[in-house]
Order: C-alpha cells, then structure tokens, then sequence
C-alpha cells in the first residue's frame, strides 16, 4: 500500500490555438484544396533537397549510423541556407528573398555570408545540437524533418520514415526525383564540402547551382520538370490528389492571368481570396473562371465565407472576455454571462442603435445589402472584415462591424449555396466538435433566433460563444492534457484567466502556393504592390487544369 | 504507514491513467457539488480512456438540482455513460472520494475537492491519495478509518 498526502495542483494554463474552434472547420476546407503544400513548406525546392540528400547519402555511407546521417543533414541544410544567402547577396535584383527567403535556418545563418570576406565557415558550429544561439534549427532531424518529410511521405511518397531517425527515399518515386536533382548540381562537391565541414565563401559561390530560384534555369530542368509532374499535379500518377490541387492552382493562375498584373488591395493571396468570393478583380473589373474552375473558386468563396464568421466569433468573444474580467462580474452560468454582456458597453449601445427584433435587423441588413462585387462599399463583407480584426481602436465599432458580419453572411449565400457535407464529403470534420460554423449558424438563425428580440438574439450568441468555448477548451483538456481555459468556474462564478483573446486568421497555405508558382517560373513578379502574372509555363498548365 | 506531503497534479495523474498498463474496470466518486461539463467532458473522458466501463457518480441532492437551471450546465452523458446518483442525507451528502478499481487493485483519494473545475485544480486542496494493491484489499477498512481533512 502506499500512501501521498498533498496539496492538489492547478492544471499548466497554454495559451492555446482557435479557442473557439471556429477555424478547424476553415482549416478543413483549404487543407481539402490544396493538399500536399503546408503553411511550413515554403520552398519547393525541398520537396527535390530531401529525396536527393537521402538518396545521395545512401550511396556514399552505406553502412553509415543513424547519428552520422542526422550529422551530415544538418550540415546539408545549414551548407544550402548558406549558399541561398550568398547567392542573395552577390545577385543584384529587386527580389532577394526568391534567393534566400523561407530557407532553413536562415534567421540564424542569414548574417553569416555578410560578416568577413575571407573567413572559413564551420558547418558544424550551426549544424550542432547543443542548446547554443549559433545552432541553425532545434529539431533533431532538421527542417527537413519538422516541415516537409510529412508531405513528402504521405501525399508524394517521396521520402520513408524510420524509426531509428534515418529518413529514406523511397525506390519507386523518392529515387527518380534524387536523380532528377542530381542532373542539375554538382553532387560530389557538395558532400565533399560538408564532409570537410568547412567552407569558404568561394565554395559557396561555386555551388550557387543550389539556390532555389535556380530551379528555373536549364541546368535543374530535369528536377523542374519532375515537380512539376509531382507537386503541381500534371501526372496524377504521382501524388494522392493531385486533382484537386492542380485545379486550384489553375484557378490562382486564371485570377493572375485576369488581373494582369494590375495593383493589389490587401495581399495577393488575400486579393485571390476576396476575387473567388465576389468574383471581382482587385483593378474593380469582373473576373468570370473557366466553367471548370468555378466549382473550385465557390469552394474558395465557401471557405472564406467561414473565414469572416470565425473572425466574427473571435471578437464578439474577445470583447465578451474583456468586459466579464474588468467588471468583475460574478456570474453563475454562461446563460447569465451572455444576458449580463448585453447590458454593458458596447453590446448595450449597438442593441440601442439597431431595430428591436432579429427579424426586422434582418431585413435591415438584406435591403442594404451591397452587391457581392461592389467591393468599395463599406457595408461589403471585404470592409467588415477589417474592422473585425482591428484590434487597436475602439472597441464599439468592432463589435458593430462582427455583428454586421454575421447578419450580412445570414441573408448572403451566394456565390454558391454549399455546406461542409458538399465540400468535404461525410464524416470528413466532426463538426459536433466545432459548433459554431457555417452550417450551424444557419439553422441556430433559424430555428432560435426567429422572433427574438434583438437583446435576446445577442444574449442567445454570446452565450453559444461562451459555452462553445467552454466544451472546446474542456475537451482539449481532456485530450491533451493542455488546459487552454480563458473562461473558468470558480467555486461560485465564471472568472476570466490568461491571455487577452486574439482575432486570428488563418492561413490557407495560399503565400507557400505563390512561392512554389515563381520558384517554379509559372508566374513572374512585375512591381512592387503589383499581382505577378502568369509565365507560358503558367498558361499551360492552366490548359491542363480545365481538363482535370 | 508512510506519508509524503507533495503537490498532486490530480488531473494530470488521471490523464495519464490512460497509459497505465493496469486498465481501470470502473470508477466511483462521491461530491458535493459538481460542474457536469467538467466531469463529462474532462474526468470521464479521462476515465474511460483509462478502460473504466461503469462509473458512477454519487452527488447531494440539492447541489446536482442547481445544474438542471440551465441548458449549459444539465447533464447530456447521464444514463447513458455512467450513473449519476442524487443522494439525500440529513445535512448535506459532503464526502469527496474518488475510487478507482481495476484487476490489480484500487486507488483512492480522499479530500475536500469537489467534482468541480476549482474542486480539481483551483483551490489548494488537500487529497489524501493511496494505491491498494489485490492482496491488501483486505485492509481496505484503514481508508474509511482516516480523518476527514
């Protein structure tokens, strides 16, 4: 028998992701559309880099351990951070970071070329594992491992996982795309360079073949080409879906073709983003897709549509958190919560301003309805968005603008009257476990809301919020261990704890899409603040996208 | 009979039942109050990750009546995934006990947290947690002999 008497310790708090769980959904539709490419897998020339080094190593150290393969991959990677670096340096264009930008390590390693012309550089003194400043990356298997072996695994299989660390190219796919690299680099020079461990700004130099935006050039085209195959999808043989993603990249290359490289309004993934919702280019002309890509641009739009109602929720919840905790509110249940906030600033006063009941704020919002392509209005849901997620103002016209939001997104369902169950397919997101989503506030609209007063209807949503996170951050709890709660129960009522609440976006792996098109030379870049426009590269794999 | 006095991260220990090689065949807490959302979501989750199939949960009368108040906090799992038993007694049914009960023996920890979210993490709460192995099952009788704290 053994005995422990103590006291009982608190739970760690983590600040924790989508507290509200209103971005898993989104998450799921652009993970749907782009599969294979990662918000972490910024350069596609890593999808090659992997299979070659895991091959290349292969044949040199067949009977090498495990430790010596980690060794040489981090020296691997910090030797072609570098030579992206340099490159970045000697090569004088408007566009540097097509040289070195979203590199591996290259925070640490970036000020390591520029600092004394004639010095030796020792890869193992950024390669080492050690918890030094110096060290280019934590993870024990390099960016290769942290970022791309997952897709370069299970959508390509490309690469192989062993346990013992090793990472392994796989014969079938990860061997032809080795040899497809080792055609356009000097294969021998690079690993006598990272077996030497040192290397000179010359060595560098010499290997320039390395940088990524070379893989435009003729010498790397047997590579290009093979990603191009694999990654943009032309051979569907190659990847798992390659469909789906080839026609989403057909579709960012029709909105660049149609734009023509006009000026942008927010960000080019953002202008793409807001082009499939209202089917406006960001010059205020119309874009109209292909036939075949429409069904992949009103998937786009359905998932921007989740976007502003996640963004939305987040504030309404940030400000319903800020005015519990100030007030100091003793309240017994987020029924109470709820009713509580829209007594007090700003519910209080936006209630005041709006007509009295749901249905007539409804109708208010249908007959001033812009259309979906006057962009420029400032009751479109482009313009909502915006002040949603300003965080640095006032807080009233924020919490206005997310109750707007909500409201325009009820009585808006163009471009394309969708659900998740259309988009994913059955059972691809457990929806019951992300309660508030676009499927839900529909039928919440309609069968609770319908006859509300205006102070009940946003009694009623502030408190689905609150409860919503509740479960959320319970059921984390119960998963992970991770206790994320930001709404508590005391022993006698709801108390605020952690971090102020973020109106997050998310990110769908649009700006890694973009990248992988110009390190590719499907798209080139024409001015500051302009949308690139498609190469003949581009344009033909736009051919290619209507028929898949 | 040693005794360490130590900080027990009550919610963490049960969290890691679940890769406990010993799987839990069932469960049986006594509260006070209770917040069913937590014990639903978080400490039977928990549980029956750890294997336990019948949990019970014994609970004052008049404390578990304040959760059918709102929608929020009414019990969703109840007769469904464990049993959830209103007691009455002459004051108040005030024991705080979680039982634990697998093939290889049982745990118990007594204190003074409620099956509650401040019960089980917020306050500073003394538990007094002992492990009883099959063959001194027989002494179980020295649990229900130790003071109240």
């Amino acid at each position: 028998m053994v005995a422990l008497v103590g006291w009982i310790e608190q739970p760690k708090y983590k600040k924790g992701l989508d507290p509200l769980g209103v971005q898993q959904p989104c998450i799921a539709v652009y993970s749907a559309l782009l599969p294979g490419i990662t918000n972490v897998t910024n350069r596609i020339a890593y999808y090659g880099f992997g299979p070659w080094f895991s091959w290349s190593f292969a044949q040199r150290y067949p009977e090498a351990k495990p430790s010596e393969f980690i060794e040489m991959l981090r020296r691997a990677e910090v030797f072609s951070a570098l030579i992206g670096a340099r490159h970045a340096l000697k090569t004088p264009d408007d566009f540097p970071d097509q040289h070195d930008g979203a590199l591996v390590g290259i925070d640490t390693l970036q000020s390591v070329v520029s600092q004394g012309a004639n010095k030796l550089i020792r890869l193992s003194y950024y390669a080492t594992l050690e918890d030094v400043p110096q060290r280019y990356f934590k993870n024990r298997r390099g960016g290769l491992g942290q970022y791309y072996l997952g897709v370069l695994r299970d959508e390509y299989r490309l690469l192989g996982d062993h346990k013992n660390g090793v990472i392994d190219f796989t014969i079938e796919r990860g061997k032809p795309m080795a040899e497809a690299v080792a055609a356009g680099v000097d294969s021998d020079r690079f690993f006598r360079s990272i077996e030497a461990d040192k290397v000179s700004l010359a060595d560098l130099d010499s290997l320039s073949c390395f940088c990524p935006c070379q893989l435009r050039t003729k010498t790397r085209q047997a590579e290009r080409a093979l990603l191009l195959d694999t990654v943009v999808g032309q051979r569907p043989d190659l990847s798992e879906s390659p469909e789906i993603r080839l026609r989403s990249i057909g579709l960012i290359i029709d909105f660049f073709r149609a734009a023509d490289g006009c000026e942008f309004c927010f960000s080019p993934d953002t202008d793409f983003l807001v082009a499939c919702y209202s089917r406006v280019l960001p010059n205020g002309q119309p874009w109209l897709p292909a036939p075949s890509h429409v069904a992949t641009a009103n998937v786009w739009a359905f998932y921007w549509r989740g976007e502003l109602l996640s963004l939305a929720m987040q504030r309404l919840f940030r400000e319903a958190l800020l005015q519990i905790d100030s007030h100091g509110a003793r309240l017994q249940s987020v029924e109470a919560a709820g009713q509580w906030c829209t007594s007090i600033e700003p519910f209080s006063e936006i209630i005041r301003q709006k007509p009295k009941t749901y249905d007539d704020l409804l109708a208010n919002t249908k007959a001033k309805l812009p259309s979906l392509a006057d962009i420029g209005n400032a009751r479109h849901e482009v313009h909502l968005r915006e002040k949603v997620t300003d965080v640095s103002g006032d807080a009233l016209p924020a919490v206005d603008a997310a109750i707007q939001l909500i409201f325009t997104l009820l009585v808006r369902t163009q471009p394309a009257l969708l659900n998740f169950e259309k988009v994913l397919g059955m059972n691809q997101i457990r929806l019951e476990n992300y309660p508030i989503n676009l499927d839900s506030i529909a039928s919440r609209a309609r069968m609770r809301w319908h006859a509300m007063t205006l102070k009940d209807c946003m009694a009623d949503v502030l408190c689905w919020i609150l409860a919503t996170h509740r479960q959320v951050a319970l059921r984390k709890l119960a998963q992970s261990g991770d206790d994320t709660r930001r709404l508590r129960m005391g022993e006698e009522a709801l108390y605020v704890y952690g971090d102020t609440v973020d109106v997050a976006r998310t990110a769908p792996r649009l700006r890694s899409t973009l990248r992988f098109l110009h390190d590719l030379g499907l798209t080139r870049p024409t001015k500051q603040s302009h949308l690139p426009v498609p190469t003949q590269d581009g344009l033909r794999i736009l051919q290619q996208s209507h028929a898949s | 009979m040693p005794a360490d006095f130590a900080k027990i991260e009550l919610l963490d220990r049960l969290y890691k039942l679940r890769r406990d090689s010993r799987r839990l065949s069932a469960s049986i807490i006594t509260t006070y109050s209770i917040n069913l959302p937590f014990y639903e979501d978080v400490i039977l989750r928990h549980l029956q990750a750890a294997g336990s199939r019948l949990n019970v949960v014994l609970v004052d009368a008049g404390e578990l009546a304040k959760s059918f108040l709102d929608e929020s906090t009414c019990p969703r799992r109840a007769g469904r995934d464990y049993l959830l038993l209103p007691m009455r007694a002459g004051g108040a049914f005030h024991p705080k006990i979680i039982a634990l009960f697998s093939d290889a023996g049982m745990r118990i920890a007594v204190g003074s947290h409620n099956l509650t979210e401040a019960g089980c993490g917020r306050n500073p709460i003394v538990c007094w947690q002992i492990s009883v192995s099959r063959e001194v099952r027989s002494n179980l009788q020295c649990a229900t002999d130790c003071p109240h704290v």
